[in-house]
């Protein structure tokens, strides 16, 4: 209860307080390098990046270049002469009253990072990027939503351990882990080739990810362990709310457990932003390349089916690949998982939009947070109502964002219907729950399964 | 106190010309030193290697994509904004038009014993009228562009600039209208100074005010291009001399070679 007392101490919807807003700021400006000068200054206001966009199709004013403004004004202020001379005339400003943190809220949780305006831009400006920025500034003002601020608390301060809720889905997942491949896990072994990484959310939403990339190790008669607690809720999650020394914090942790360990190669379930976090900023956030490689199942698998390690039983399934937009476009993991999809499956049949131009499911970015089953959901697991930590206005700016993040999922949903396919293949826990929502609200009524629990079922042999 | 006429153009031609190149020459100097300024050494992941055929593929990719996303997505945006504004409007307007080759040439020095003249072969004529003659009587064409330059020429390159400075400021303005926050004041007045300096050279070239208002518009254009000059390191007009060279470098070694997306 003490840890959700400081929650509580953190959020803050209703006011505006100048001292937090400027300690926001300046976390906000020491962001700026010189890849993000680039994407604060060189935009023409073309708007080519606005179709891009899962939330554009929601309301005009949440395209990219629309949202990333916010940025844009802050910067200019702080760090222009022209901002700072002529303030206003050019566009410049910092927020002023309660009422700009909620506009600047509304924008800034109308964005999942999925960087698809990045590849749209001609100029290559990641709007998304500039957006995390601002969340970096919410945060500290406490315009922060309560549950993504719960889950970083629970994974900075180690609490999710002690939660039973939570710990038994992991518990669970292992007992099944084991009985699938009749004998005891290899939990916290040294020195072993790969290190498998499921994250809590991984057993939370998709236990059954972790059972078939538990399955397709052994298949593979590798030499593997994994951790015996799960490293994190979802690590890094405090990249979800901007919080740059939350990410340092965590990754700092993980890395601490995966260098005594000494594995080879870390190979991660979550096809969410776990995988850039672990595969790219590691090492920046460190100050040095790990000694170990960073790869996704999906890597593996690739590998080994090219060497002849694993085989799998060809199906004709009408099926798809969704690529999450972090382990893809952000990642750089597009050809595996599709050569790995057509050597599967005969009825195997790419997305009309695919690869890097793939659409965003809408629920990345702790978007698929937003709603009220997630919360009650996570309420019971954690023990503690999250509707009685928030106040009205908590309330509100969450039900409008669950309304545009159910907006949000219609094009996926179009473009999922135009491949024909019955089944869905992904390895991000939100597109997940995304699309088998979209499913149900939209159609067509498609079956969603991850990556790794999909390939455990057609093992050869 | 310079006048009208002869005197204005004078002024241009030399003395503003001077103040010109100097504030653009310090403004280079000033945004690449911020650049500088905020670049910081980080230790960065191992790349992902997928070989340099599919680098250099990447290459054309990062360039090509986003053209051909927004002729699919936003087909009139990729018409006006890209086509008629800068592929065949400004572009070879200001760049290959023949009386632009021949004062660049005179303007600029030679590197590496090349001057601007080597780009006279691509030169594009001034007016329609001697296009449609020269192809209707099958006269020798002079520009390497053969009959196209019954497009290429200055009359319908400046048209096509001049519909879609119209229609971007018609677009721009609605969306202001409907409270979309990231148009700006600066948008429309780079919109209006290009709209000016190709005015000014039509009235000029086709020598719509005679006398010495020919002297006068003449000046008018080069002073507003001056301005256009002095207005691009401080204005969106950079993203010309380096925010989308720089852009789409960075994106293609972050993406393609870095991360090996493909
Ligand atoms: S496409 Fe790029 S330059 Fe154009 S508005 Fe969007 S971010 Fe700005
Ligand atoms: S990162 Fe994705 S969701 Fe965010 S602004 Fe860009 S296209 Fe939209």
């Amino acid at each position: 209860m003490e840890a959700f007392k400081k929650i509580i101490e953190m959020v803050e919807w209703e006011a505006f307080h100048k001292d937090r807003l400027e300690t926001g700021i300046k976390r906000m400006m020491s962001r700026v390098d010189v890849v993000a000068l680039h994407f604060l200054e060189n935009c023409v206001s073309c708007a080519l990046c606005k179709t891009a966009c899962p939330y554009y199709y929601v309301d005009e004013k949440y395209s990219p270049v629309n949202k990333a403004e916010e940025a844009r004004k802050i910067y200019r202020k702080e760090l222009t002469f022209a901002g700072k001379i002529l303030g206003p005339l050019v566009h410049a400003r910092k927020p002023g009253s309660a009422e700009d943190l909620d506009r600047i809220a509304e924008f800034a949780y109308a964005c999942t990072n999925c960087g698809a305006c990045y590849t749209t831009c001609p100029f290559g400006i990641d709007s998304g990027v500039l957006i995390n920025h601002v969340r970096t500034m919410l945060t500290t003002t406490g315009r922060v939503p309560t549950i993504l601020q719960a889950f970083e608390m629970a994974e900075l301060t180690g609490m999710y351990l002690q939660v039973p809720g939570l710990m038994q889905a992991w518990e669970e997942t292992m007992k099944k882990a084991a009985e699938a491949i009749g004998r005891e896990l290899p939990f916290d072994k040294e020195g072993a080739e790969i290190m498998l990484f499921p994250t809590l959310i991984d057993t939370l939403f998709t236990p059954g990810a972790v059972i078939g990339a538990i399955k397709l190790l052994d298949k593979m008669g590798a030499d593997w362990t994994l951790p015996s607690k799960p490293l994190g809720v979802r690590p890094p999650i405090a990249t979800v709310i901007g919080d740059t020394e939350g990410v340092k914090a965590q990754l700092g942790k993980v890395h601490e457990y995966l260098e005594k360990m000494k594995p080879k190669k870390v190979v991660l379930v979550d096809g969410g932003f776990v995988y850039p976090a672990m595969r790219w900023k590691m090492a920046t956030v460190l100050g040095k390349r790990p000694g170990y490689k960073v790869l996704h199942l999906v890597e593996l698998v690739y590998g080994a089916l090219r060497e002849g390690k694993l085989k799998l039983a060809t199906t004709d399934d009408k099926v798809t690949w969704h690529s999450p937009c972090q382990l893809g476009r952000r990642g750089g993991v597009i050809l595996e998982p599709e050569e790995v999809m057509r050597r599967l499956s005969n009825g195997y049949r790419p997305l009309p939009h695919h690869g890097l131009h793939t659409f965003c499911c809408g629920g990345g970015a702790g978007m698929g947070c937003m709603t009220r089953d997630m919360h009650e959901m996570m309420g019971k697991l954690l023990g503690a109502s999250l509707y009685d930590l928030m106040g009205d206005k908590e309330k509100r700016f969450l039900d409008a964002a669950e309304r545009r993040y159910r907006l949000s999922i219609k094009r996926k949903m179009e473009d999922i219907e135009q491949s024909g396919a019955e089944i869905v293949v992904t390895a991000c826990p939100v597109c997940i729950h995304t699309i088998e929502l979209g499913a149900q609200l939209y159609g067509p009524k498609v079956k969603v399964v991850h990556l790794a629990e999909y390939l455990s079922e057609h093992l050869e042999g | 106190m310079v006048g009208l006429g002869p005197d204005l153009y004078v002024f241009a031609k030399e003395t503003m010309f001077q103040v010109a190149l100097v504030v653009f020459v310090f403004g280079v100097v000033y945004r690449l030193f911020r650049f500088l300024v905020f670049w910081r050494k980080v230790v960065k992941a191992e790349a992902r290697s997928r070989g340099a055929g599919k680098r250099i593929a990447g290459f054309f990719k990062t360039f090509l994509d986003p053209i051909i996303e927004a002729f699919k997505n936003q087909p009139l945006e990729g018409l006006v904004g890209l086509l008629a504004l800068h592929l065949i409007g400004l572009i070879p307007l200001i760049f290959l038009m023949d009386q632009h080759i021949e004062s660049f040439n005179e303007i600029l020095p030679k590197i590496g014993g090349l001057s601007y003249g080597v780009l006279a072969p691509l030169s594009v004529p001034l007016g329609l009228t001697e296009a449609v003659t020269a192809v209707q009587q099958g006269l020798t064409i002079t520009s390497s562009w053969g009959p196209l330059i019954i497009v290429l020429n200055g009359d319908v390159l400046a048209t096509l600039a001049l519909i879609a400075i119209g229609y971007k400021i018609g677009v721009k303005l609605m969306e202001r209208g409907r409270g979309i926050q990231h148009i700006r004041i600066g948008d429309f007045l780079a919109l209006i100074l290009l709209a000016g300096i190709i005015l000014f050279g039509f009235i000029a070239a086709h020598h719509l005010w005679s006398g010495s208002g020919y002297w006068t518009a003449l000046g008018i254009h080069i002073l507003l291009a001056e301005i256009l000059l002095m207005a691009l390191p401080f204005t969106k007009f950079w993203h010309f001399v380096f925010g989308y060279w720089y852009g789409k470098l960075h994106e293609w070694y972050d993406l393609r070679v870095t991360k090996g997306a493909t």
